[in-house]
């Protein structure tokens, strides 16, 4: 099997990491693997001349079957070619005219938008079988590219990392600190909060501009007993601790695509997960009440559910098992993965 | 500083130049630089696929990347304004290997016009690199020649230089190299066949078909020399390869025609060890200078009369070894140079 994918240099995104599982993962089960990593960048005016470069590379001969991961690298030529899609480029579909929108509206930009729809309707066919990462995108294809594609969720690498503990007296929100992953929400929620619960937000910020207002609000409200925040990458094996002893996980993103892999690493210790009913790709594979609770991205609505997992810790327990259940349920495990790739 | 290594693909091909890539990838992070592996695929058949790919490299983007490291045809032509090429080879059978039986592009019109077209890209866009070096002197003169483009060469180190010591010179020679025609090792066996001291021979190496081991048992066999050249023929570990360095009286490194200094030759430098090779063994003849480093020879009968008066003379071996060691210094092959030319 050839992994195909595109990226930027120096730049460590999802889409590199679910190629190195992958590769890892069809090697485990005795397959020959190697993958093949373009260089791509997304910017607007130079974008159909990369097309163009990857369309000329032919790897026919290279191996029986190509799996092209991230957006335009299934351009390159294959005789059986699968897809594993993570996203279009947005900013043509999706996100047109909308704030991020990332080609302009002017004769050339329509052009260059044209082309690249195009493009994916007439390349994005020659693919035997298209998979995606979350059912948004799915659907996406069928708006869009009027495309079926079925889901592939990505599993964890060595999810046997994530292990359960007892419950302490606290839930955790482990993400790169960001707008739109909501710290902000989160800390505004403390100021709500009838229980005597901690909250612990761990992630390396973006930038300084992110952090500093979480912790003026902190500091305006006196908040230091009740929100940790640890503002740095944290190591897995610290991340693994923190999510095994908590009494839940926080995800609660705006609008994401995927469901996390935070998501997935509390289900596999056996914890429920907050999130919101505007976080996009968690809400397939939570349901509310059931392995996690789906609440209004309001600060008061948050509080309840986490005062909700500290009132009544046999609901939160259930709801725990239920969530590492999902996990069988969806089937989303490596086995399946490279099942239904080679399949 | 960020620099991209940019090299061919070939799927599940790993060769020379994917451990050169790693090698300069992982020093360039201990001098305290950002680096990355860029490979571009790249398929040769059918031909014409080789103009597609050409153009391909010229169209791909390379951005976030203050300075690009380019190794090889095709993937050299991507564009930036910051490269800087470390040529193994270009397209050879555009070139020196045309009208030789290693040609491999077809000799009808079309063949015609896609050797033009890589000459023609060749001089038009290596120029484009605000510098280039070569990894040997035959490459550059080549591209000299050829191209009509100046260059420099900058020998690759080995990535652990510091791991190859000296303890004697004992009383064999030591033949390090996959088992192939091209390396020749029947060659060193024919030459034990003729030499008349008591010298012994160790080969050392996976074969490369079940022909290859045949083609050297035989000559063992057809000469009776079982009791002084040993063969192991397989993938030796680097501490049986270093021990093997460290005792023997000198190395011998016979390939055909080779367009680098084989790693061999560096190896037995750092080990102090005097290296015997052939007039047309190619780029070892940049680094081996007869009589001063080790032994030039030509024929079976010259490599026997060298093999024969290294083993008389320990002395003489020590102080070709010596002298070995000098020029790897002289040189100045080392990855302090590698990394400055490469990002100054």
């Amino acid at each position: 099997m050839l992994i195909a994918s595109t990226y930027v240099p120096f730049i460590d995104g999802g889409g590199r990491m679910i190629v190195r599982d992958l590769a890892r993962a069809v090697r485990e089960r005795g397959h020959e693997v190697d993958t093949v990593e373009i260089p791509f960048l997304s910017s607007w005016d130079t974008m159909l001349e990369q097309m163009l470069a990857i369309r000329l590379m032919d790897v026919s001969d290279a191996a029986d079957v190509l799996v092209a991961i991230r957006t335009p690298s299934y351009l390159l030529r294959h005789p059986n070619k699968r897809l594993w899609f993570i996203h279009h480029h947005r900013g043509a579909y999706d996100l047109w005219n909308t704030p991020y929108q990332d080609i302009p509206a002017t004769p050339e930009g329509l052009g260059t938008r044209e082309a690249i729809i195009a493009a994916d309707n007439l390349y994005l066919r020659e693919s035997q079988r298209i998979f995606t990462n979350s059912q948004i995108v799915a659907d996406r294809l069928s708006k869009y590219n009027q495309l079926d594609a079925s889901v592939l969720y990505p599993p964890l690498w060595e999810p046997e990392r994530f292990v359960h503990a007892p419950a302490e007296n606290y839930v955790f929100y482990p993400c790169r600190i960001t707008g739109h992953k909501r710290q902000q929400l989160v800390v505004d929620a403390a100021c709500h909060l009838a229980s005597d619960v901690r909250i612990v937000i761990a992630g390396a910020p973006d930038s300084p501009d992110q952090l500093a207002p979480l912790q003026e609000t902190i500091v305006r409200h006196g908040l230091e007993d009740r929100v940790q925040l640890i503002p740095r990458w944290i190591t897995e094996q610290e991340k693994a601790d923190l999510i095994s002893r908590s009494a839940g996980v926080l995800y609660v993103p705006f609008l994401e695509d995927s469901y996390g892999y935070v998501t997935l690493e509390a289900f596999q210790a056996h914890k429920p997960v907050i999130t919101c009913s505007d976080s996009g790709g968690t809400l397939e594979i939570i349901e509310d009440g059931v392995n996690g609770l789906i609440v209004a991205p309001e600060p008061a609505a948050l509080a309840g559910a986490i005062d909700r997992l500290r009132a009544d810790p046999t609901e939160a327990r259930t709801m725990g098992e239920r969530a590492y259940a999902t996990l069988d349920a969806k089937q989303i495990n490596w086995d399946n993965v490279v099942g239904s790739l080679l399949a | 500083m960020r620099v991209a290594i940019v090299n061919n693909q070939a799927p599940f091909v790993r060769g020379g130049a994917e451990l050169l890539a790693e090698w300069l990838h992982d020093k360039l992070e201990q001098y305290g630089h950002e680096a990355e592996i860029v490979r571009l695929p790249f398929q040769w058949t059918p031909p014409e696929r080789i103009v597609d790919h050409m153009l391909a490299a010229r169209l791909v983007r390379l951005a976030n990347v203050d300075r690009v490291v380019a190794l090889k045809f095709p993937a050299y032509y991507v564009p930036h304004e910051n490269k800087v090429l470390w040529l193994l080879h270009q397209f050879r059978q555009a070139y020196d290997l045309w009208g030789t039986p290693y040609q491999d592009l077809p000799d009808t019109p079309q063949g015609h016009r896609i050797r033009d077209a890589i000459i023609e890209g060749d001089r038009v866009h290596l120029g484009e690199a605000r510098h280039i070096f070569t990894n040997s002197e035959i490459v550059g003169r080549r591209l000299r020649y050829f191209s009509g483009l100046r260059s420099e060469v900058l020998f690759p180190p080995l990535f652990d230089s510091g791991a190859y010591r000296c303890e004697q010179y004992g009383d064999y020679f030591f033949f390090p190299s996959r088992i192939t025609a091209g390396k020749r090792q029947h060659l060193a066996a024919e030459a034990m066949a003729r030499s008349t001291s008591s010298a012994r021979l160790v080969i050392a190496g996976q074969p490369e078909s079940p022909e290859d081991r045949e083609r050297l048992m035989d000559v063992i066999h057809e000469h009776g020399l079982e009791r002084r050249v040993e063969v192991i023929d397989r993938w030796i570990s680097d501490e049986e390869k270093l021990a093997l360095f460290a005792g023997a009286r000198g190395v011998v490194y016979l390939p055909f025609g080779e367009d680098s200094y084989g790693y061999v030759t560096l190896e037995a430098f750092h080990a102090r060890k005097p290296v015997l090779t052939m007039l047309d063994s190619g780029g070892t003849l940049e680094l081996v200078q007869d009589g001063r480093n080790g032994r030039v020879c030509e024929g079976p009968e010259g490599l026997a009369r060298a093999i024969d008066e290294l083993a008389e003379d320990r002395a003489l071996a020590e102080s070709l070894g010596r002298s070995a060691l000098e020029t790897i210094d002289e040189l100045d092959i080392s990855w302090d140079r590698v990394i400055e030319c490469l990002t100054g």
